[in-house]
């Protein structure tokens, strides 16, 4: 961290234990539904069981009949009309799509119901009971039943997800070679180990606290206060642990104000918690793609052009595009590009951003084709994406320059400590006794998004300082990044430091996801803990009685919780400075603009928006770079592949906390590993419902499923994007790994796979 | 129609007892959560495919929402409340677990931790292959099995 020169660096850049860890370990960490409170009364969701139509009837008399049954919510319940919300990016909500309010069905998994009951097991009985009929329709319950069905729902083209440059007729025509391929990825579900759940207690009829695991805690707050027409700053979120999100938990979800209404009706606290299979309905999940190329190469084996027509699933209310164009559009020096996306609307109902979104099912076919093409130029798959690397001072997209790239150096890195150097390029050709062997690779790129964030640092008499800022650690490690970044500016131990997060009420801060809150968040935090440094060095040389009066600030330094001159003992502790203002504490308050934004990003935040700068800025285009090297083997009797070995390099600006940075990028590295091999949500095409909504049949990996994962952060500080030079570390990991594997299975097998999962079905 | 019958019966938890009228089909795990509101125990399917619930029953593993309190009834549970010394002091595995940074959201934590118990303390961390094994009955949906398994295999080796 260069905040100034002399600035101590115990911990910025250091590989520092989580500050919330010892809570984590001792299970006494407060997730959302573990909050006790009086009279708390439990609600069960009951889900539609058809993908389209309509609610016949409901008979709640068996249900009701159960003792201890409170009430049952339905869309024939009076006293619980919402008011219409907007959906993500028109909107915080995660869907416009409002619970209870009429017997349409639009998607599967649809809440209809909410049972509540004195216990947790009465109700859950109870909503066993509930018969409800319905009037079923036809639905497309798939993209491809939305691609090749009746138009029973519309197909929408999205210009502006387009990209067009340069002249493509042309540039096919100048090509020495051209070639066609459709790279597919099929429905993922976030599933976060923590179940979506939220606690609601109402102080009465203008005043809400909900207990909610959420990265955005004002979607939540600005949602209901839309739906229920209440101020927004009546409506008080607290999620000061969250057990996963993945975007799964960034915007609100029908299920919230069903348990908020619930709750006003019947006058107290009411808490819901869904089941693994809701998690699977009306929570979001990464749409379906199908990436259709053209491209020409030319005799050097670089682009002359590249077409893209990508269509991608979408809700039938709601339109958010999984934008597999990002990358393609971007990643390599071309300068002859058609991009075109529409969008198909289905009845699985809404979709929604997932760990790279659109970054990570767009890169899976450019990187698997950036292999076949390799394979075609009979060039070394790196060789031939470093013959089309995009110069630092031109991206492709925009012709800005990028704020930062060494996209080079994590080739260099990565194949070295991988060994790159030792493989043979014939199909087959490498094998540890019967085995096979594979090595494959890919290119990962993120782009930077920077929000407007705000923070305070307040020094207390105990002589701790304490951080607030109302955003989120949903295992990114936002706690221990603030509290190192605090320590260092303020020259304190770490313990001394107290953050505080997952309050509404702290000062506002946008959406936990896009890789942005350790250097949007983080830039305020070093704004506020710096300002608190600069009053209290104002006070004590300003006064007479301080050992440190009359001394120039800039021969202060931080050091032991105070301000000494030098390297000298002259100075003195923090507090000494705060008991002689007269003061118990002393707070600072920052608002931070990211770079290249206006007060415009700021004043979005405070209404409720996400206040951020596009990774194209007005002056640079801002990227996150890495590569990715796997090795597979292969049982050539069962063709079950296996990931035995990955290495990534990335290029991701100041690392602020190494040991939490690692950890995000290999995590990234594993969901990679998913993806190309395990995960794939299966929908049945004659009941448009999901055929694996649990954790025995929706495959993630598990510890037996990974081998060896290395993670190289390169240390290059991006003060182009950020005061902290850091751009983000939470996505890029799965970012390429997953075309890596699958170039890995073809290097070993010849087999070609253009789709995930690469099951043995595929190999066989 | 029917109702659900309730029955007295005594759980000893981490050495405690308690006296509860509960629901015949209540389990494990949501009584834990729900009426001791010891929360460190984790719901994370409620089918006995993750393992964030996990407890040990006379020192095995067990998955307590597969687990009717009434089947608990005799028997010694410890939770990860109870995994530490008396005044606080983490378990070795819990500073393992930290020291190895083997866990991002936490969520998954509290029931690895307590398999990783099981795995050291009943031989089953011999060697690699059998640890990661053990440890593949508790999905870590940040995908920490890289440190996790660093964790269990230092708390190996300081066994052996």
């Amino acid at each position: 961290m260069t905040v100034q020169k002399g600035q101590p660096q115990n911990y910025v850049g250091q590989r520092v234990n989580r500050v919330d860890g010892p809570d984590k370990v001792r299970g006494a960490a407060t997730y959302a539904a573990e909050f006790d409170l009086p009279e708390l009364a439990h609600a069960v969701l009951v889900s539609a069981t058809i993908p389209h139509g309509s609610i016949k009837s409901i008979d709640e008399t068996a249900a009701r009949a159960v003792p201890g049954v409170l009430d049952i919510l339905t869309h024939e319940s009076e006293g619980i009309e919402l008011k219409p919300v907007k959906a993500y990016p028109r909107g915080p909500a995660g869907t416009s799509v409002l619970p209870l309010q009429s017997p349409k069905i639009e998607f599967r998994g649809q809440p209809v119901a909410l049972v509540v009951a004195e216990s947790l097991e009465a109700a859950q009985h109870a909503a066993q009971l509930l018969e409800i009929e319905y009037d079923a329709s036809d639905f497309r319950a798939t993209l491809e039943q939305g691609m090749n069905g009746l138009p029973l729902l519309d197909k929408v083209p999205m210009p502006p997800l387009g990209h067009s440059r340069g002249d493509v007729g042309k540039g096919m025509k100048d090509a020495s070679t051209t070639f066609e391929a459709t790279y597919d990825t099929p429905v993922h579900h976030h599933n976060p180990l923590e179940m979506h759940a939220v606690t609601a207690a109402w102080d009465g009829d203008e005043r809400v606290t909900i207990y909610e695991p959420t990265q955005w805690m004002q979607s939540s707050q600005y949602t209901l206060a839309a739906m229920l027409g209440l101020e927004p700053d009546n409506v008080h979120v607290i999620s000061p642990f969250v057990g996963g999100g993945f975007g799964s938990k960034a915007t609100t979800w029908p299920h919230l104000p069903t348990a908020v209404l619930a709750a006003r009706k019947l006058g107290r606290p009411v808490k819901l918690v869904l089941s693994r299979a809701q998690m699977f309905a009306a929570v979001g999940y990464r749409a379906a793609t199908t990436s259709a190329y053209t491209v020409g190469l030319d005799d050097n084996a670089q682009f002359t052009a590249m077409t893209l027509d990508a269509q991608t699933q979408t809700g039938v209310s709601d339109l958010f595009p999984e934008q597999v164009g990002n990358v393609p559009k971007m990643l390599y020096a071309n300068p002859n590009m058609e991009l075109k996306q529409t969008l198909i609307r289905t009845h699985a109902g809404p979709n929604i951003m997932m760990r790279a979104p659109g970054e990570a099912s767009g890169g899976f076919g450019l990187e698997v084709l950036m292999d076949e093409l390799a394979e075609k130029a009979g060039l070394d798959p790196l060789e031939f994406r470093r013959r089309n690397h995009a110069p630092e001072n031109e991206d492709p997209e925009s012709g800005k320059p990028y704020s930062s790239k060494h996209l080079l150096e994590c080739y260099d890195r990565a194949a070295d400590a991988f060994g790159w150097d030792g493989r043979t390029p014939e199909i087959g050709s490498m094998r540890d006794g019967n085995t096979l062997i594979g090595w494959g690779m890919a290119t990962a790129t993120y782009p930077v998004y920077a929000s407007a964030a705000t923070a305070r640092a307040r020094l207390c008499a105990s002589g701790h300082v304490e951080i607030e800022a109302g955003s989120h650690d949903i295992g990114t490690g936002t706690y221990s990044i603030l509290a190192g970044i605090a320590a260092d500016s303020l020259g304190m131990d770490i313990e001394q430091i107290k953050v505080k997060l997952g309050d509404s009420r702290l000062p506002k801060n946008g959406y936990s996801g896009g890789s942005r809150t350790a250097s949007s968040v983080g830039s305020a935090v070093l704004a506020a803990a710096m300002g608190l440094r600069e009053e209290l060095l104002e006070a004590a040389t300003h006064d007479s009685n301080s050992p440190l009066h009359g001394v120039a600030g800039q021969d202060i330094k931080v050091r032991d919780g105070g301000l000494y001159f030098g390297d000298t003992d002259q100075g003195e502790t923090y507090t000494a400075i705060l008991g002689r203002m007269g003061k118990d504490q002393h707070e600072v308050y920052r608002e931070t603009i990211p770079h290249e934004g206006s007060q415009k990003q700021l004043d979005q935040l405070k209404a409720g928006k996400d206040g951020s700068v596009a990774a194209v800025a007005e002056r640079y285009a801002r990227h996150s770079w890495g590569a990715v090297f796997v090795e597979v083997r292969i049982d050539p009797d069962f063709m079950t592949p296996r990931v035995s070995r990955i290495v990534g390099a990335f290029d991701i600006g100041q690392v602020i906390n190494a040991k939490t940075a690692e950890s995000q990028l290999t995590g990234g590295m594993v969901w990679g590993v998913g993806m190309a091999l395990h995960e794939e949500t299966q929908t049945d095409d004659r009941t448009g419902l999901i055929l694996n909504s649990n954790l025995a049949e929706y495959h993630i990996p598990v510890n037996a499923d990974i081998g060896s994962v290395q993670a190289i952060a390169l240390d290059h500080p991006d003060f182009r994007v950020s005061a902290l030079g850091a751009r983000g570390a939470g996505e890029i990991g799965i970012v390429g790994t997953a075309a890596a594997v699958a170039n890995a299975i073809y290097h070993a097998t010849g087999k070609r796979v253009r789709e995930t999962p690469i099951t043995l079905d595929k190999l066989l | 129609m029917t109702s659900l019958n309730s029955v007295p019966l005594t759980l000893m938890v981490n050495g405690q007892a308690h006296d509860l009228e509960l629901p015949v089909q209540a389990t494990l795990l949501d009584v834990l959560r729900e009426r001791l509101h010891l929360t460190g125990t984790k719901k994370g399917c409620d089918h006995g495919q993750c393992g964030a619930c996990t407890v040990l029953m006379d020192g095995e593993t067990h998955l307590s929402c597969l687990t009717l309190a009434l089947s608990a009834q005799g028997h010694e549970i410890r939770t990860i409340e109870g995994l530490g010394g008396p005044d606080g002091e983490l378990h070795p595995m819990q500073a393992a677990f930290i020291e190895h940074d083997a866990f991002q959201c936490g969520y998954c934590t509290p029931g690895q931790i307590l398999s990783a118990v099981a795995c050291v303390e009943g031989g089953h961390a011999q060697n690699d292959a059998e640890l990661r094994d053990f440890m593949s009955g508790n999905l870590c949906r940040c995908a920490a099995y890289p440190q996790i398994f660093e964790a269990v295999k230092s708390m190996a080796g300081e066994r052996q």
